[in-house]
């Protein structure tokens, strides 16, 4: 019994692949101001926008049942991205023994969520646009959610790997930073292919399978 | 210089289009220059639309004149949100009004050079050619006429490197698919000679089944392609004419 904990002991012990004992691996806030938080007001901008963007393409559906559940389609597919894939992010990202808070984290992604709110307001005119005058509408609405999803992960790419700069050690700090980039693209390819797979069920849902 | 008359802009549209863009970005300034470039982008498309028109002559004339403004216009309205978030989620920050001055600056340059190049379309139109034939030099003409207006946006995009790059080829692919698009909408154009004149056809199809049924029939593939109404307005007037049939 004794060697099953001591096994499970070994292996939920982060490793120590920054040089420092595990001992000392605590969440620090960083020396400069905490990064912002988006304020709920963009937050709630972002998710209209991608309401937008969806009641945009949806006008061009034909049936209204199938535009009606077409109508969230986008915001389901970028909140249940982030639902899904935030919680795998901060658990490796504290298992590696990474200093960032685990708030700063959240906030990095509530800034994703803001850009890609912003982008998808940004093309809702260009979607309506084929909505209204062609039978396009289904392509303009997953081109444009791809487009929307890209720029949403490209910020949140990057605001991520801007949290972990300016804690602690500063000379630990490269080696930190080069960890947290291989987590953030992890982070990043899982949030791809679970959007893809969220994408799947949000259009058998829309097309009404 | 403060304040330049509508021919100042005309001539700094065509030489130097980033004078104007550069000059003052005050909002005075965008003010004074916006209603003006709209009137010169609308007079040049007017009148090479009206030469298009010629193909057809009469009641046409007036019609694709009326309609290529339309054309050149439309697709700005409707591009440039598009271009504005693509460019702020690249991280090239751009003030509204630049990109909006840049795009009108554009539009202008190229309806200028529309109408320049007018005589040389009538000439050719003043020839008997196929109908194909005249559509196709329409579309090659107004690409090539369009490609100085859109340096002008591309000029426009602050930053440089590879994100640049491709902030501009974004923004060229919108205004492009758009502007297909809205030529598919606004046709005919060039109207054929043996068909009853129309302002506008129903909104059927789109512009990219239209191109692959063309592309097929000039391989001598002819396949069965209709053009069924599509889109929500085509849709409603396809509802509105079964109405009037009842």
């Amino acid at each position: 019994m004794s060697s099953v904990s001591a096994l499970l002991e070994r292996r939920l012990t982060p490793p120590d692949i920054l040089g420092e004992s595990s001992s000392s691996v605590q969440t620090e806030a960083p020396d400069r101001a905490p990064p912002a938080s988006a304020t709920p007001r963009q937050l709630l901008l972002a998710a209209g926008g991608c309401l937008a963007l969806d009641g945009a393409a949806a006008l061009g559906a034909g049936d209204p049942q199938v535009a009606a559940r077409a109508l969230p389609a986008g915001l389901a597919i970028f909140l249940g991205t982030v639902l899904l894939t935030a919680p795998a992010l901060v658990v490796a990202h504290q298992f590696l023994g990474l200093k960032a808070r685990p708030e700063d984290l959240l906030r990095a992604l509530s800034w994703g969520f803001v850009r890609c709110g912003v982008v998808a307001l940004g093309l809702a005119p260009f979607a309506l646009f084929f909505a209204a005058t062609s039978s396009l509408w289904a392509v303009a609405l997953c081109g444009s959610l791809f487009i929307a999803g890209l720029a949403g992960l490209s910020r949140a790419d990057r605001e991520l790997r801007e949290v972990e700069r300016g804690i602690g050690d500063a000379e630990l700090e490269r080696r930190r930073v080069g960890v947290m980039t291989l987590v953030v693209m992890g982070w990043a390819t899982l949030s791809f292919l679970v959007a893809l797979r969220i994408t799947w069920d949000v259009g058998q849902f829309v097309v009404g399978l | 210089m403060k304040n330049p008359g509508i021919l100042t802009i005309t001539a700094q549209t065509l030489r130097n289009p980033r004078s104007l863009l550069d000059a003052d970005d005050s909002s005075e300034q965008f003010a004074h220059l916006a209603p003006r470039l709209l009137a010169i982008a609308a007079s040049g498309a007017f009148l090479f639309g009206m030469v298009v028109g010629s193909y057809r002559g009469g009641i046409q004339l007036l019609y694709a004149g009326v309609k290529m403004p339309l054309l050149l216009l439309l697709p700005v309205l409707v591009g440039l949100p598009a271009i504005h978030g693509l460019l702020v989620a690249s991280e090239l920050e751009i003030r509204w009004s630049r990109l909006a001055l840049a795009a009108l600056i554009g539009l202008a340059r190229g309806a200028v050079l529309a109408a320049a190049a007018s005589p040389v379309l009538w000439l050719m139109f003043s020839m008997p050619l196929d109908y194909h034939l005249t559509v196709l030099i329409l579309a090659g003409a107004l690409m090539a006429l369009m490609i100085p207006g859109l340096s002008v946006l591309v000029q426009a995009i602050p930053g440089k490197g590879p994100r640049r790059l491709l902030a501009s080829v974004v923004a060229i692919g919108v205004i492009g698919v758009v502007t297909m698009q809205t030529g598919w909408l606004l046709r005919p154009f060039v109207a054929r000679p043996t068909v009853e004149v129309a302002f506008l056809r129903p909104v059927e199809e789109d512009v990219f089944s239209s191109l692959a049924a063309t592309a097929s029939a000039a391989a001598g593939v002819y396949q069965n392609w209709e053009a069924e109404p599509a889109g929500a307005v085509g849709e409603w007037q396809e509802l509105q004419r079964t109405r009037r049939a009842r």
